[in-house]
Order: structure tokens, then C-alpha cells, then sequence
């Protein structure tokens, strides 16, 4: 990459044009690879072919719709412009949904679970809710496969600290997306009685709070090594678990698994959801 | 091409050294104000779940039924109803049974199975009849349930 680089300079437009076309295809590779991590976990469960003929088409709208500024912004913390250029990150955002609706079909194809003879209600059902996942995989892929890593936003204070807790989002997204179309999910949630769920917020949270010192020592984090244990807990672990709880509460409502329901079953799924996701959140600075 | 991104991330970092240590000294006040509802959330999560735990007891699932309504459509009757589990436990494999009856005399019997109905909560189905139900005595019965 650097003897191209150094020859940059002294030659002309054509040569130029098929360096950027390889490393454009290149990206679009990352983008497959990253797009299959990420989402064959979902791609080879079955309640999530089911939900893509059954669920709500309005909630499956929204996610598809929800997905393009949250790729934006991903792209933004992905990328290793310093500049916000919103135009290039929604571009590549895009990609990332045509690379995650791309992979999804050729694997759901591959699979059978999508064939010709079906009504095509059915084959946009269970593409639409594989290609969310997928182009957050592929978008990760892209930086990720290519070397680059995922960072908060070097900004203002503020700015800074939004930015960490959207990569906890993320992060929670990542593997409550992989759990939540389980049946397993609300039968944990059944096996358990309220005594379990307290215990499994504090243990979440508590594990949480490991993540974020664990991160601290890596020497990645926005804490300095004089922050009091209390101030990281409050402005981290509280706040990215509460992110958690939200998340799983977005994902199980759109996957269907709320409805119906009474208010403590809706919170004891969330914190079983809750768990993962939260692991999710603190770990996202590693992971992602 | 290399070049330029090893710079950038020396950049990074260094400037990373400068703002830990300005914002180790005095956190932002969004960041507080954040932390500071989500230690409520918390709070109030726990605190829900306990007041759950202490009022509810080793309870049974209470299953009731109720018809909503009957649709009639290419030449078979729909029965649409709910089954309402009023009782604090969750019964799987809930096994409702639907007749209709002339007298003593079983004119058609249909069944159908919800794989959860949990406490407090609600699940909708449909039994599909051949005759009409508004001829006969309909009849909804929860015939059985599992501990999941």
C-alpha cells in the first residue's frame, strides 16, 4: 500500500482509478465477510425465518429505517476521516444495507429457506430482518477486516461522551441481535421468579462494571486513572446498562415477543435479554 | 497511504492524552445528569422486581376464556377468543378444547395449543368449526397446562 502511495504522486488519472477500484472492491469483500460473521448466527435460526412472514410489516419497516442513520453514524466512528462528512458516511452506510440484503439472500437461497415458489410478502419478510444485522456486520466488516477500529468521536466533552455511549449501543445491538429471536429468551424469563431477575440485574451490572475497568486498563477509555470507582460506575456501567435494557427492549417489541404481555414479563424478558446485551455494551470497545 | 494513517493515529492518541486529563477533572454535567437517571432507572428496576417477588406467592396459572367473536368465512366458522391467565405463574402448552353441543349430543369438537400464556398476561387464537356455533351450545374449556 505504501509503494502505491509513494508513486501516487507522479502518475496519471487511469492508474489512480484502478488503485481506488481495488481498494473499493476490496471493501466490498470486507463488507461480505463481515456481514456473514456477523449475522450467520441469525441467518441459521429459525424463529428468525418465522418472523420474517410473521411480524408486524410496520415494526419491520421501522427497523429497516432505524438502521440507516444508526449505519451513519457507525460509519462516522468507523471511518478514519477526522471530518464529518455526512454525505460519504451515508453513502457507505447504503452500501452496507446492499451488502447485508445481498448476503442475506444468496445464504437464505443457499439454505432453501427462500425459493421461487414462495409468495414475495414472504421472501422481503425474511431477507428485510437478515439485512439489518448483516449491514451492521458488513459496515464493522468494512473498518474492521481493513484495520482500522471503531473509535469514540474526538470532539467535545460532550460530544465524546455521546459518542462512547453509542458505541455501547452498538455493542448491545450486536449481541442482543443474536439472542433475542430465540424462544429460549422469554422460557428463561418464565423459569425464572422476580428473586433470579434482581439477581441477574446486579450480577449484569456488576459484570458490566468489570468490562469498563478492563477497558480503563487497556488504556482506551476516557477515564482518567484518578477517577473515582463511583463516577465511572455512575457515568458507564449505569448509564451503558440502561442503554442495554432499552435495546432489548426495542428488539424484543419488534421481534414480537412483548405483545400481550404483562408488565413484570415485559421487564423480566428485557433483563434476560439484558444480560447478553449489557455484556454487549461494556465489551463493545473490545469487540467491535 | 500508510504513512498517513500512522500519523493520524498518533494524532489520536495524543490528543486522547490531552482530553483524559482534562475530563478526569471535572466530568461534564450531561454526563452526571445521564448517570444520574440511569441510577433511577436502575433503582426503580429492582426495586419493581422485589415488590414483585415479596407480593407474589408460589401461585397456579388461572386460565379463563373469552370468546371475541365469530367470523364466518368460505363456508367455515371462525371462533375467535382470548385466553386471559389471571393467576401469577406461567402455564405452557395450554391446551384449549371447543365444542358444540346440541343437548347431550356432541355435534363437533376442536382444539388448539399456545405454547405460553404467562401470568398476567394474554394470548388471542381461533378455532375453526364447520357448523355454526350460533346454532349450538359453544363451549371454551382450557383442558391443561404444563409447568414450562
Amino acid at each position: 500500500m505504501a509503494k502505491h502511495s509513494a508513486s501516487l504522486a507522479g502518475t496519471n488519472a487511469p492508474e489512480l482509478r484502478g488503485l481506488t477500484h481495488r481498494q473499493f472492491f476490496a471493501g466490498l469483500a470486507r463488507g461480505f465477510g463481515g456481514a456473514l460473521i456477523f449475522a450467520l448466527p441469525m441467518l441459521m435460526t429459525m424463529e428468525m425465518w418465522w418472523l420474517g412472514f410473521y411480524l408486524e410489516r410496520f415494526r419491520l419497516a421501522l427497523l429497516l429505517i432505524v438502521n440507516i442513520p444508526l449505519l451513519t453514524l457507525l460509519s462516522h466512528h468507523a471511518g478514519f476521516e477526522e471530518t464529518f462528512d455526512w454525505h460519504e458516511d451515508l453513502r457507505d452506510a447504503l452500501i452496507a444495507c446492499g451488502i447485508g440484503i445481498l448476503a442475506s439472500s444468496a445464504i437464505l437461497t443457499v439454505f432453501g429457506i427462500i425459493t421461487p415458489a414462495m409468495p414475495a410478502d414472504e421472501i422481503i419478510g425474511k431477507i428485510a430482518i437478515q439485512s439489518m444485522p448483516a449491514s451492521i456486520g458488513a459496515l464493522l466488516g468494512r473498518s474492521q477486516l481493513g484495520g482500522r477500529k471503531v473509535e469514540p468521536e474526538e470532539g467535545t466533552k460532550e460530544e465524546t461522551y455521546a459518542s462512547e455511549l453509542f458505541l455501547m449501543a452498538i455493542g448491545a445491538l450486536f449481541l442482543g441481535l443474536n439472542m433475542a429471536p430465540t424462544e429460549e429468551m422469554i422460557l428463561i424469563s418464565f423459569k425464572m421468579t422476580a428473586w433470579h431477575a434482581a439477581l441477574l440485574v446486579l450480577l449484569s451490572i456488576l459484570l458490566m462494571h468489570g468490562f469498563v475497568y478492563a477497558v480503563e486498563f487497556k488504556g482506551e477509555s476516557t477515564l482518567g486513572p484518578d477517577t473515582p470507582w463511583w463516577s465511572a460506575f455512575l457515568r458507564f456501567t449505569l448509564a451503558g446498562y440502561v442503554i442495554s435494557i432499552i435495546v432489548s427492549l426495542y428488539v424484543l417489541w419488534t421481534f414480537g415477543r412483548m405483545d400481550g404481555q404483562a408488565a413484570t414479563q415485559i421487564l423480566m424478558s428485557a433483563v434476560v435479554l439484558g444480560f447478553p446485551a449489557s455484556l454487549g455494551a461494556a465489551a463493545a470497545r473490545l469487540i467491535l | 497511504m500508510a504513512n498517513v494513517k500512522t500519523e493520524r493515529k498518533e494524532n489520536r492518541s495524543g490528543r486522547k492524552v490531552d482530553r483524559r486529563e482534562k475530563q478526569s477533572a471535572t466530568p461534564g454535567a450531561i454526563e452526571w445528569a445521564v448517570g444520574a437517571v440511569s441510577a433511577v432507572v436502575v433503582l426503580a428496576m429492582i426495586s419493581f422486581l422485589l415488590y414483585q417477588a415479596w407480593s407474589t406467592r408460589e401461585g397456579a396459572p388461572s386460565l379463563i376464556v373469552n370468546v371475541d367473536r365469530i367470523r364466518a368465512t368460505d363456508g367455515v366458522h371462525h371462533v375467535e377468543f382470548r385466553v386471559e391467565n389471571q393467576g401469577d405463574a406461567t402455564a405452557a402448552e395450554v391446551l384449549i378444547q371447543g365444542r358444540l353441543r346440541d343437548g347431550d349430543r356432541l355435534i363437533e369438537e376442536r382444539e388448539v395449543t399456545f405454547d405460553y400464556v404467562p401470568g398476567g398476561s394474554e394470548g388471542r387464537a381461533a378455532l375453526i368449526f364447520t357448523n355454526d356455533p350460533a346454532g349450538y351450545d359453544l363451549e371454551l374449556i382450557p383442558s391443561g397446562y404444563r409447568e414450562p
